[in-house]
């Protein structure tokens, strides 16, 4: 073996191991040896030589091993023929059959005169190839250094060391005598670290000394060996060592790859056999040239055909590499058919896009031709301006309203040119607040078309948002001349209207005024004396001309505030001072009834936000109410309680009642229960009522239990 | 004690001569005028302690002619009750708006009117 790439060691290792078994030594004290063992023995005598040598030639005999001795001074070649003779009775046989020979060291180590490691190695080599080939399981083998000379001791010493390295990989086992009187120290020191094994004589016994150094080193070569030897085995991708197309190594995946569970079965097998036919000859010519030298892609793709016939796509990585002295290719192969897969789903999957890429271009293309031929039939004007206040987009109102075209657009044209220069500062903020993320706006804003001339337009925009990002804005012009006509048109009837009831108000209103002034004035007594039958004759004239005015102000209030047009004059005020006002003012007319009125009013500020006067009236309209329709002797009851939002106040009495039908319908103008006593009132008070109450934002109700059980009406009013 | 001077101004004849009753009864001196024009024209000359100013006038309204008094520095000074037969609470922010120093809806309750003008005249 030359190279010492981890590779190399790693096969070698792997190699070793694969024909693992031990040899009997012969020698009692080191009993079996696995092949590669390389022992030394010191001596002192012929006799150490014998002892130790004889027993060790008899097992390698035994054991179909082919053995050569080479023997020098104190023992020669007869001397160790005879040696064995004595010790192996039929050692003819094995003579015949060539098992065993032994030289003299001059034979041997110097053919030529002088020592040369290289032959020598060689030979060795030479020799264990040609005994495995007659059928022997190995070589055994043993020197004795006697011979060498002082200045030879260096050479020797590479030599040995060039052994041990050597031995490791081949069916061999060495021993090397050595004499103990001839080496000193430092030789002893060298032939120690050059062997395994060492056999001392002491005290008559031989002992084994294993050297440190040795066993250090071995161990660590081991443990990376191992380590390299899992990592392989532990490799998914299928490893193997070819010689020419001959599979000498293979892992695990390997074998499994071929559709092999056990891999003995596949050492020696020429590897083209797992070649898909097709690809056999392209495999063939590239895995020659590679250990020729040649240069041959390193990564490519066949088919291996399995050994149940099966062909699966492999991915190959190919090396060319030394093995065992040879050129080899190492390969690593990892089946690829899910890949293969995957690329033609991926295929397809990309094909399929496109077609899908393609549709939906189509459909966007008339999507967008539908949307844009839409936005050109709007009668507004539809635009966009990027985030730089260029316009970027007007459809066909847009362009023939402004005057302004494509060309225009593509010159570049700024927004705020739209706008009449007072309103600049206020386009600019709006759009600012927009492209700052105002979701929609809608304004009035002076369009100027390009001929200058402008007119008034709402326009509506909204941020235009690409992936999170304002880059725009867009939206919708409407010119508002025409609604500004109508509007000017609506509240000149609005105006009208409003003119039309004051001066109706007005106009009924002086007459009555005039009519119960003078009668008020006569009564009143300071115009003389007033006799009772002159009194019975103008009171009516008073109380009925008073009907009238409060008349015909409940309906301009109704009319009013059906329009919208009756303005509350809201204020911070005391509800409770508001109730207690208005129970002063109807007291009058309470005790002429010889009514009794009772209050629950809190005594606290009740704060509320109302309009007095408004709330004022509500409350009397409720107690006239209540005071009407309660007979002579009844009760009426003034209650406000508090809730967590809201005062709610009730007007409650002991009269007629109101039957359940009816209650709906009794806050409907000039609403009257049909076959009641005839009560004076105007018939409006309760619709104005309500429509006040809910203008303050409160509710009103009526409740009673029937005919004749009286009735409580009910408004609340917001807490201010 | 020289009796307290009031100028009536009301467009409806009737009317005017029914407060002129009410308020010589009262025990005031009262001069009356049929528009704005008139009213001017007599409070400037006569210097009344106190208007009586109706608001809803043809030609020249009411508040058009309490706007008026209180420019001229001559009658800037005189307190104006302003009436109408409009309880519209608009028209009363105005008056106060143009400086009349009361509002009375019409018809007034005369005993309560008069407590109004006396307490103004009173100056308080």
């Amino acid at each position: 073996m030359m190279g010492s790439s981890w590779l190399d060691q790693c096969y070698g290792e792997a190699h070793k191991q694969a024909r693992v078994e031990l040899r009997k030594s012969g020698i009692a004290v080191v009993g079996d040896v696995p092949w590669g063992t390389h022992l030394c023995q010191f001596y002192q005598t012929r006799e150490d030589l014998l002892d130790v040598l004889v027993p060790y030639f008899k097992a390698g005999l035994e054991n179909n091993e082919f053995c050569m001795w080479i023997t020098s001074e104190p023992l020669k070649v007869e001397d160790a023929w005879a040696s064995l003779r004595k010790a192996i009775t039929n050692l003819e046989d094995y003579l015949r059959n060539g098992q065993i020979e032994i030289f003299d060291y001059a034979q041997w180590y110097a053919r030529s005169g002088r020592f040369e490691p290289s032959r020598v190695l060689q030979g060795w080599v030479e020799k264990e190839t040609r005994a495995v080939n007659r059928g022997f399981d190995g070589l055994r083998l043993s020197g004795n250094t006697f011979w060498l000379q002082k200045k030879d001791w260096r050479d020797f010493a590479d030599y040995e060391a060039a052994v041990d390295n050597l031995i490791g990989k081949y069916r061999m086992i060495a021993l090397c005598s050595y004499s103990l009187d001839r080496s000193g120290a430092s030789e002893i020191i060298d032939v120690m670290t050059a062997h395994r094994l060492a056999l001392i004589r002491r005290e008559g016994k031989w002992e084994v000394v294993e050297t440190a150094e040795h066993k250090r080193m071995e161990d660590a070569l081991r443990e990376s060996q191992e380590q390299f030897r899992e990592l392989l085995e532990a490799s998914k991708d299928g490893i193997s060592v070819n010689i020419e197309t001959k599979l000498v190594y293979l892992n695990k995946s390997c074998a499994e790859l071929l559709g092999f569970s056990d891999r003995s079965q596949l050492v020696g097998r020429d590897f083209l056999e797992f070649v898909a036919p097709e690809d056999r000859e392209m495999v063939k010519t590239r895995s020659l040239a590679r250990e020729g030298g040649g240069e041959v892609p390193a990564l490519y793709e066949f088919k291996i055909q399995r050994k149940d016939g099966t062909t699966v796509p492999v991915e190959t990585h190919a090396t060319a590499i030394e093995y065992q002295g040879k050129r080899a290719t190492l390969s690593f192969r990892r089946d690829i058919t899910e890949r293969k897969r995957m690329e033609e789903e991926l295929r397809r999957y990309s094909a399929s896009l496109e077609q899908l890429v393609a549709e939906r271009t189509g459909k966007l293309a008339q999507s967008e031709r539908r949307f844009r031929e839409l936005v050109d039939l709007l009668p507004q004007i539809v635009f966009e301006i990027d985030d730089k206040d260029n316009l970027t987009f007007l459809n066909q109102t847009g362009m023939t309203s402004t005057g302004y075209g494509e060309d225009d657009l593509r010159r570049g044209l700024s927004a705020f040119q739209m706008f009449a220069p007072q309103e600049h500062d206020r386009a600019r903020e709006k759009m600012r607040n927009l492209l700052a993320g105002e979701k929609v706006s809608s304004d009035e804003y002076t369009v100027v078309r390009k001929d200058r001339s402008t007119f008034p337009a709402i326009v509506y925009a909204a941020p235009v948002v690409v992936e999170n990002r304002t880059v725009g804005v867009r939206g919708v012009v409407c010119d508002i001349i025409e609604r500004q006509g109508i509007q000017k048109e609506r509240l000149g009837l609005q105006a009208a209207k409003t003119n039309f009831i004051t001066s109706a108000t007005h106009e009924l209103k002086t007459p009555l005024v005039s009519i119960k002034g003078y009668t008020d004035l006569v009564l009143s007594g300071s115009l003389g004396e007033v006799p009772a039958w002159l009194r019975n004759s103008l009171e009516p004239i008073s109380r009925n001309a008073e009907r009238m005015l409060r008349l015909i102000s409940d309906l301009m209030d109704l009319q009013r505030l059906d329009t919208a047009m009756l303005k509350l004059a809201m204020e911070n005020l005391d509800l409770a001072e508001v109730v207690r006002e208005s129970i002063e003012d109807i007291l009058l007319v309470v005790k002429g009834k010889k009514q009794q009125l009772e209050s629950e009013v809190p005594n606290a500020v009740l704060k509320v936000y109302g309009d007095k006067v408004r709330l004022g009236q509500v409350m009397l309209n409720l107690l006239s109410n209540s005071t009407k329709f309660t007979p002579e002797g009844g009760k009426i009851t003034v209650a406000v309680s508090q809730e967590a939002d809201r005062f709610r106040v009730s007007v409650s009495d002991t009269g007629i009642g109101i039957e359940e039908d009816y209650l709906p319908q009794l806050f409907e103008p000039f609403f009257k229960i049909p076959k009641t006593i005839h009560v004076e009132g105007t018939g409006l008070g309760l619709s104005v009522a309500k429509r006040l109450v809910k203008m303050h934002g409160g509710e009103i109700s009526a409740e009673s239990e029937g005919e004749g059980k009286g009735a409580t009406f009910t408004f609340t009013i917001p807490k201010a | 004690l020289q009796k307290k001077r009031i100028l009536v101004v009301d467009d409806e004849a009737d009317i005017r001569n029914l407060i002129n009753i009410f308020l010589r009864g009262k025990g005031y001196e009262v001069t009356t005028a049929s528009n704005g024009d008139e009213a001017l024209t007599k409070a400037a000359l006569e210097k009344p302690d106190l208007v009586l100013l109706d608001i809803l006038m043809p030609e020249m309204s009411g508040f058009d002619v309490c706007t008026s008094l209180k420019k001229n520095a001559d009658t800037a000074r005189v307190p104006v009750i302003m009436c109408s037969v409009l309880a519209r609470n608009e028209d009363r922010t105005k008056a106060f708006q143009v400086g009349a120093a009361s509002y009375l809806t019409k018809p007034f309750n005369f005993e309560a009117a008069a407590r109004v003008i006396e307490d103004i005249l009173r100056g308080k």
